[in-house]
């Protein structure tokens, strides 16, 4: 399957960069670019992505505001943040808007790589220096090599497929949907995998999950 | 007038003649407001005068003198009045009056003798020189302030006195003319004594003036300095974070060329230039993000969040970074893991350890390294002591300046920027802890970092995070209305509260509010809604009105609005209030307190 991602951001140069990155980590890869969050916003009501990455400092339609609109526009589309900043709280307000990943540009090459692999891969990227700093407040984190590509102690390979959405930024509705389940059913699968994690919100499952190395097939 | 007589008012060529219109202008006061008091009294002498003399000289004579001597005196004094009330602008030239107006008042004064003594008796006129030269010494206290002013009275009071009694040829009389020119004498010195006094203390008087005034033009100089100062420092870090955000990026950019530039190399070398760019790349990006660190400390753009954090996992993590670094450099790298809760910002604290470690590692060649522990009942001392080279007492402050390095002036770059410790110095004042520094050449460095402990008598996180675990399934089935007229808020709180398993009905304001409570008879736990709604809706009428038809359902209101009105109005409706942007976190704690009522 051809991978399809929308890449966000008003820096020509960076656009030029980030097209030859992931050509180079994916050569079947189409990429489409778009200059601000109004085009963005138009990209996707026109064509269907498997990933958008979104700078969030851009002209007229900004940030958090483009996250939100992207996030109603495209409801079970993966957005991964594409930013300058890498503040702590930054990163945060990114995941509680809907978000399933924060790669800081300023990222060594090396560490780029690695982000975008992992994100083209479906999984979870978060900086480091985030996921550090939560882990004194993150209760009951499992052990990394506990973590398996496909399945967490405690969690049915169903409540897995949950999981993978709510991270992808899915309401309940569409997941039901896709799962072919009742809402009851979705929301029952989401507390116990929850309760599983030892979180208590989608944002801590994203940085449970970014901790676990969990890829969402 | 005398050559010496003059010398008493002179005052030396060298004087500055601000200072000497200065010291003018004081005697011209001091000598017009005696000159305003003196009438009243002379009035009474005069009056013994003519009571003396009457009888004997014409009271035509006796009245006329009187008379005019009065007249002269309140003359003087309206003339004195005046210099008072409306300083004037020539003052040697209103000194030249009251000299003159002393000649005057000495002369009529002095003629009470030629005039009436043929008339008097030995007796009388003993009396009456008895008189006058007591007058005279009245008018030392009258115009000891500006000697000139003395003479002109003086000379022409007792002079005429003197000579009749030298006419008068007896040897008992010439004695008492003696006397009296004696008399008058003593009077001139004294009040030549009286004037340099007055000089000498309104002297001083002036020249401290002239110091307050001169350290005072001093201070405002050196608050002028300072703010420019602050202002260059101020503009200086604005620069430096518009410039670094700039340049940052073309970085971002280079970064992902360069990135590519290494997946894509198929030979050695390009791979080896890739590697070089990249090498580059990342000292670059060193430099600029940590410029834009500190402009950010300095513009106090970065806010501390304090959270109560364990040092030993902290510690852990940075000696997991270091050991590599102390293995490369055959160091012992020592760590003391002590489980002790301290309360600030871990991500910043953290820094603070950090770079003081890569400090210590810089510059230590042979030894060790250690991260040590500390803590009493109150407070935590967090120091990282090495075995290198010391510092010397001269660079003890120096060190923590910006791109200062101890024994690198050929700024060899592969040993860091030298701003790691200029930015421990302001996280530690961000963070309020007590930064130290013990140290000798020889003898390696201590640094440390002193900081409160947390309170015991604060829940630990670890069970209120499983506390609140198993009760948020509590919100499991909750019936939740939101309201709020902002569409992606609705949507978006939305899939927050379904992520918590809670069934939501969202709509903008009361009467959409009503449709969907007719339409599907929905039952409702808790409505969330926004303070301020479409149409000068406000979200407490709205709970209000909505509470009529359902009970008193749990409500919670939700508000960007930080006009202090407006916050006293919804404490006012004793409903639980969050502030936008409400975390996740805070909300279900908020909701999960409401459903346990």
């Amino acid at each position: 399957m051809v991978m399809k991602v929308l890449l966000v951001d008003d820096h020509p140069l960076l656009r030029g960069g980030m097209r030859y990155l992931l050509r180079s980590l994916d050569p079947d890869l189409e990429m489409d670019e778009a200059g601000n969050g109004i085009e963005a916003i138009e990209r996707v009501s026109a064509r269907a992505y498997d990933l958008v990455l979104l700078d969030l400092k851009m002209p007229g339609l900004n940030g958090l505001d483009a996250l939100a609109a992207l996030r109603v526009a495209v409801p079970g589309t993966p957005l991964v943040v594409l930013s300058a900043e890498d503040d702590p709280g930054m990163v945060r307000a990114a995941i509680e808007g809907g978000a399933m990943g924060f790669i800081p540009k300023s990222s060594t090459p090396e560490v780029l790589i690695q982000a975008l692999r992992l994100v083209l891969a479906q999984g979870v990227y978060l900086p480091t220096v985030v996921l550090e700093a939560r882990s004194g407040t993150v209760s009951a984190p499992l052990a990394p090599s506990a973590a398996d590509d496909t399945v967490l102690p405690g969690i049915s390979p169903r409540q897995m497929e949950v999981l993978h959405r709510i991270i992808k930024g899915k309401p309940n509705k569409v997941i039901a949907r896709e799962l072919d389940l009742s809402e009851g059913t979705v929301k029952a699968h989401v507390s116990a995998v929850f309760q599983a994690l030892g979180v208590h919100s989608r944002t801590e499952a994203v940085y449970a999950a970014a901790k676990l190395g969990l890829r969402l097939a | 007038m005398p050559e010496t007589l003059a010398a008493g008012a002179a005052v030396s060529a060298d004087e500055d003649p601000v200072r000497v219109a200065h010291l003018r202008r004081q005697q011209l006061n001091l000598l017009a407001s005696q000159a305003t008091r003196s009438p009243f009294v002379i009035v009474i002498v005069s009056a013994v005068v003519a009571y003396i003399v009457s009888g004997r000289a014409s009271l035509a004579l006796v009245g006329l003198w009187g008379l005019v001597l009065i007249v002269l005196l309140f003359a003087r004094r309206a003339y004195a009045l005046r210099q008072l009330g409306n300083p004037p602008a020539d003052v040697e030239r209103a000194l030249g009056h009251m000299v003159r107006f002393a000649f005057f008042a000495g002369l009529v004064t002095g003629s009470a003798g030629p005039l009436f003594f043929p008339a008097l008796d030995p007796e009388g006129r003993a009396l009456l020189t008895m008189i006058l030269v007591c007058w005279t010494a009245g008018g030392v206290s009258t115009a000891a302030a500006y000697a000139r002013a003395f003479y002109a009275y003086a000379a022409p009071a007792l002079l005429p006195l003197a000579l009749l009694w030298v006419r008068m040829g007896e040897q008992q009389d010439f004695a008492v003319a003696t006397l009296i020119v004696l008399f008058g004498l003593i009077q001139v010195l004294f009040v030549r004594d009286n004037e340099r006094l007055v000089r000498e203390s309104f002297g001083i008087r002036y020249e401290n003036e002239r110091l307050l005034e001169a350290l005072e033009r001093e201070r405002q100089a050196v608050l002028l300095a300072r703010d420019r100062a602050e202002e260059a420092n101020r503009a200086k870090s604005h620069f430096l974070a518009a410039a670094s955000h700039d340049l940052r990026q073309p970085l971002h950019a280079l970064s992902l060329y360069s990135a590519t530039l290494q997946l894509r190399s198929t030979d050695s070398a390009t791979r080896e230039i890739a590697g070089y760019i990249n090498e580059a790349l990342a000292s670059l990006s060193a430099l600029v993000n940590v410029l834009l660190d500190i402009s950010k400390l300095d513009a106090g753009a970065v806010r501390p969040e304090l959270k109560r954090m364990s040092l030993k996992a902290m510690i852990e993590r940075v000696e997991a970074d270091f050991r590599p670094i102390a293995r490369d450099k055959g160091l012992v790298f020592r760590i003391a893991p002590v489980d002790v809760q301290v309360e600030t910002d871990p991500v910043l604290l953290e820094r603070v350890v950090r770079n003081l470690v890569d400090n210590a590692f810089k510059y230590t060649l042979v030894g060790s390294v250690a991260i040590s522990v500390e803590q009493d009942e109150r407070t935590v001392r967090i120091a990282v002591s090495d075995t290198g080279p010391g510092i010397v007492e001269a660079e003890r402050e120096r060190i923590f300046e910006e791109f200062y390095q101890v024994g690198n002036p050929e700024r060899d770059r592969t040993k860091g920027l030298g701003l790691g410790l200029a930015i421990v110095r302001r996280l530690a004042r961000l963070l309020e802890l007590e930064l130290q520094l013990e140290t000798a050449p020889g003898r390696g460095s201590t640094f440390s970092v002193t900081l409160a402990r947390a309170r015991p008598g604060n829940v630990v996180p670890q069970a209120a995070a499983l506390s609140a675990a198993a009760d948020s399934a509590a919100l499991i089935g909750a019936k939740v209305l939101v309201i709020d007229d902002e569409p992606s808020v609705r949507v978006a709180m939305r899939t927050l509260l379904e992520s918590w398993g809670c069934k939501v009905a969202a709509c903008g304001g009361l009467v959409e509010a009503q449709h969907l409570l007719d339409d599907y008879a929905m039952k409702v736990d808790v409505i969330i809604a926004d303070f301020r709604l479409r149409q000068h809706e406000n979200g407490i009428d709205t709970v209000r009105r909505l509470r009529v038809r359902l009970g008193d359902v749990p409500a919670l209101m939700v508000s960007g609005d930080t006009a202090p009105e407006r916050l006293r109005e919804a404490k006012a409706s004793g409903l639980p209030f969050l502030h936008k942007p409400v975390s996740a976190d805070k909300l279900e704690r908020t909701m999960l307190a409401m459903l346990r009522r």
